[in-house]
């Protein structure tokens, strides 16, 4: 896979299911809802923190072209425009 | 306030050493911290980020991308994200977090943003 091809919707996509597939159980702890945890769609590291930018940088340095997508622990989106940024997860 | 929004300049620390100053829109319905137009990031040389989901009025999904950029926030440098979509600048509720906004909904009306 080279993750520097990849559209917008594919990397949101391998997020969404590297988050489905053993990431959430392992971070959607009560201390972590709310907060943002940035994916590397490419190797499966992440990180956690309150808005996700310290994470991405993090993340961009130990891969420089990291294709990275971030999630709102609990929540349907990370982010509203007049929309709904609902709590998902009990 | 101008033509019923209230609005505040904000002004940016650029990767090249220069600054610009921004006008937003202050929107309570949007979460984030701040966004800009994709062409307004590009000329600006912010740093990309990460993608991230946002849900829209008519509560559609996107995948949005966001930029890192430094403001100038009550006197002191301030790291933000900024979303890279729309044609106008907005300003959300991630910023006034802790804060207390002030608007004089009339024309030309003040617009006050104060630490809680």
């Amino acid at each position: 896979m080279q993750a520097i091809l990849l559209s917008r919707e594919e990397v949101a996509r391998r997020a969404k299911q590297l988050y489905e597939d053993g990431i959430r159980q392992k971070v959607e702890t009560e201390e972590n809802i709310g907060k943002m945890v940035i994916i590397d769609i490419e190797t499966g590291d992440y990180e956690i923190d309150k808005t996700g930018l310290q994470a991405s940088r993090n993340l961009s340095k130990k891969h420089p072209n990291a294709r990275l997508f971030g999630i709102r622990i609990g929540y349907n989106v990370a982010v509203s425009f007049g929309g709904v940024m609902e709590r998902v997860s009990k | 306030m101008t033509d019923r929004r209230a609005t505040v300049a904000l002004t940016f620390l650029l990767p090249n050493g220069s600054t610009v100053s921004i006008e937003f829109v202050i929107d309570t319905g949007f979460t984030g911290e701040l966004c800009l137009p994709l062409e307004a990031v590009s000329l600006m040389g912010l740093t990309f980020r990460h993608d991230t989901f946002a849900n829209l009025a008519d509560n559609s999904e996107v995948s949005l991308p966001l930029y890192e950029a430094i403001v100038l926030w009550d006197g002191m440098e301030r790291d933000v994200l900024v979303i890279a979509t729309g044609r106008r600048p907005l300003l959300g509720t991630a910023l006034l977090d802790e804060q207390e906004l002030v608007i004089q909904f009339t024309e030309g009306g003040l617009v006050t943003i104060d630490e809680l």
